[in-house]
């Protein structure tokens, strides 16, 4: 177990920047969760920390020991790859011994930790078949096996369960969950599902295009997300967003249409503009007479529980969540109004919140 | 799900692969018909008279020791030719693997000698190794090891390994390439944080991932060995010195077209086709099995 540290750390191909700079520590034993859009550099990061891409500006540290110029297999990390990338002509248990078998480990210290990772996973009836006999879960679960064995200070993953399916992920997701409590291993997670990054993670990394957006807890990030786009990604369906400029206490958007408003925070100035953003859930169905806003509703997406309408304010989209009594149809009208402490101020130049 | 055309017809499927058949007719099944009649017969010294003699032939080649020496002659030189031919492809194959810049370039060059017909390959090496004036001969020169394949009889069977290596290691790369390429680089990083030097990497994971490809090209090694290296005999060593180069398709032309034995050289023809069909079969049922990554 072991804390790791990235300071500045950069990284290029030839002239072009993929990951401009990131400083982070990551306490021991604590679970952090990578997400962001595709392309945005998730998988490079923990390749650099896994040695798979050389780093090249900054230094990352585990354990208190820079390790930019260890081999992988020098830093006690263990990886669990997309696709698993388990060894096809080996059986489960030689995928999972092979790694302490190069480290010179005992037969007798290998089986038992084997057999310890095969409890803890499920795995001892499988521990002889190969990878082909065995089903998409089963083979992410020797991933996680192999992972496991080798008792490392850290554990990367890159999207371990994105190959498969939403039942199954939602499972493995439970019990990689239970997995941490009980080895309590500090770890890397990389993901583009954001109910993964919130149920699994102590804290949560957004990134966009090489850039960290935001650091923290995920009830952190979600009720004060640091931009426009962590309050964009994170959240679904996602935020509504208008903007405009203030004109007293009151928005006036860009084609003219003016809401009521009440309080702006002090930093806002008059004629200052901005972008208001608010949960669809957060949107409250009101009386006409208090409505800040209507919409018409011209789609409704129904997802169990409750249901969203769609509509739209002076060009901008609008979400609301409905409660399913309502019984709105499509074309009805929705006067709305929302609590002032519940909306999110941002910088219409710089995407930060205000 | 299956695709399957219908036709209307009955007539039509047979007239659309009747060219195939056709060929295979005149250029397999007639020839091979024919030698294994020939096979059965004997023929008088002027070729007047020709007698049916059962299994005769093949019952004198089997105790002609002659045939036997180059049943041995032709197991060393196809099994050198396979153990050589597929090392070396491999060796270059992985080499060509990890090179980033220039890669058509190397490629090109190395897939290069497959382009050289084999007859031009065993009078191109006969030069190269020439005990008078061969560049390789001088090299070995200065090595000291005296280079005179037209007197050392195992030298001349190295001489024809060589030259047939050569023209095959293309084939064997451009395969053993393929197959590198398909191995997903993430088994390969996994073994690095396994922690599997190179080494161990290469023989741990790669080597058995490439099995189904080593299999498939050593059965074609071998066939090619067995059956293609005619030319290169010919236009190299001619069988000899003696008989230390004469390989079995080499003796089957020797002794049907220059000592016009028909007889006994159709026999042999025919033994040669069995041992082909035997490899086409081992091809066949084996290679299918594959590895699934
Ligand atoms: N070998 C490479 N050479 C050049 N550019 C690369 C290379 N590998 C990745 N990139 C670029 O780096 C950026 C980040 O890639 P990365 O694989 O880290 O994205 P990601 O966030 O993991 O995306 P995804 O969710 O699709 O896996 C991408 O824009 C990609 O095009
Ligand atoms: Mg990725």
């Amino acid at each position: 177990m072991a804390q790791v540290e990235f300071k500045g750390v950069k990284k290029s191909y030839g002239n072009v920047d993929v990951i401009h700079g990131v400083d982070l520590t990551i306490g021991d034993g604590e679970f952090v969760v990578i997400v962001g859009p595709s392309g945005c550099g998730k998988s490079t990061l923990l390749r650099m920390v896994a040695g798979l891409e050389p780093i090249t500006g900054g230094e990352i540290w585990i354990d208190g020991k820079v390790v930019n110029k260890l081999e992988p297999k020098d830093r006690d990390i263990a990886m669990v790859f997309q696709n698993y990338a388990l060894y096809p002509h080996m059986t489960v248990r030689q995928n999972m011994s092979y790694g302490l078998k190069i480290r010179k480990m005992s037969e007798a210290d290998i089986s038992a930790r084997v057999a310890k990772a095969a409890e803890i996973l499920e795995l001892a009836h499988l521990l002889d078949r190969t990878p082909r006999q065995l089903s998409g879960g089963q083979r992410q679960r020797v991933a996680m096996g192999r992972a496991i064995v080798r008792e490392p200070k850290v554990f990367l993953f890159d999207e371990p369960l994105s190959n498969l399916d939403a039942k199954l992920r939602v499972d493995m997701r439970l019990e990689m969950q239970k997995l941490h409590q009980e080895l309590k291993v500090t770890s890397l997670y990389v993901t583009h599902d954001q109910i993964e990054a919130m149920t699994l993670s102590d804290r949560m990394l957004v990134m966009n295009s090489g850039i960290i957006e935001q650091v923290g807890t995920p009830k952190e990030v979600y009720e004060r997300p640091a931009s426009l786009f962590v309050a964009n990604f994170i959240g679904t369906p996602a935020m509504n967003q208008i903007w405009g400029v203030r004109a007293g206490q009151s928005l006036k958007t860009d084609q003219g249409d003016m809401f009521h408003v009440g309080e702006f925070p002090s930093t806002i100035d008059n004629g200052g503009r901005v972008a208001l953003g608010v949960r669809p859930e957060h949107l409250q169905l009101v009386p006409e007479a208090q409505a800040r806003f209507s919409i018409a509703i011209q789609m409704i997406e129904w997802v169990g529980a409750d249901a969203y309408a769609y509509g739209q304010f002076a060009n901008y989209r609008v979400i609301c969540r409905l409660d399913n009594a309502t019984g709105a149809r499509v074309g009805d009208r929705l006067p709305l109004s929302f609590d002032p402490m519940r909306v999110h101020w941002f910088d219409a130049d710089t995407g930060k919140r205000i | 799900m299956e695709k399957r055309v219908r036709f209307d017809s009955k007539l039509l499927p047979y007239l659309l692969i009747a060219p195939q058949i056709a060929i295979t007719l005149v250029f397999f099944f007639w020839p091979a018909g024919q030698a294994l009649w020939q096979s059965m017969q004997v023929q008088d010294a002027f070729g007047e008279r020709t007698t049916f003699v059962w299994f005769d032939n093949f019952i004198t080649l089997f105790n002609d020791d002659a045939y036997l020496e180059s049943f041995k002659v032709t197991a060393i030189f196809s099994t050198a030719v396979s153990v050589l031919g597929l090392s070396l492809s491999l060796f270059l194959a992985v080499k060509a693997d990890k090179v980033i810049k220039g890669t058509s370039i190397y490629r090109t060059i190395l897939i290069a000698p497959y382009a050289v017909a084999p007859a031009i390959v065993g009078v191109l090496w006969t030069f190269l190794m020439s005990p008078s004036l061969g560049l390789v001969t001088h090299w070995l020169s200065l090595v000291g090891v005296h280079w005179d394949h037209i007197l050392d009889s195992k030298q001349a069977l190295g001489l024809i390994i060589v030259a047939a290596v050569w023209k095959q290691i293309s084939y064997n790369f451009i395969f053993f390439l393929a197959g590198l390429q398909s191995i997903p680089k993430s088994l390969i990083e996994a073994s690095s944080i396994d922690g599997a030097s190179p080494m161990r990497r290469f023989w741990d994971i790669i080597f058995p991932l490439l099995s189904p490809t080593t299999f498939f090209l050593f059965v074609v090694n071998m066939v090619y060995a067995f059956f293609d290296t005619f030319a290169i005999v010919d236009a190299s060593t001619k069988g000899g010195p003696g008989r230390a180069t004469e390989i079995l398709v080499y003796k089957v032309y020797n002794e049907g077209f220059k000592g016009l034995d028909l007889g006994g050289s159709a026999a042999q023809s025919v033994v040669l086709m069995l041992i082909v069909i035997g490899l086409t079969v081992v091809q066949f049922r084996y290679v299918e099995r594959k590895v699934q990554y």
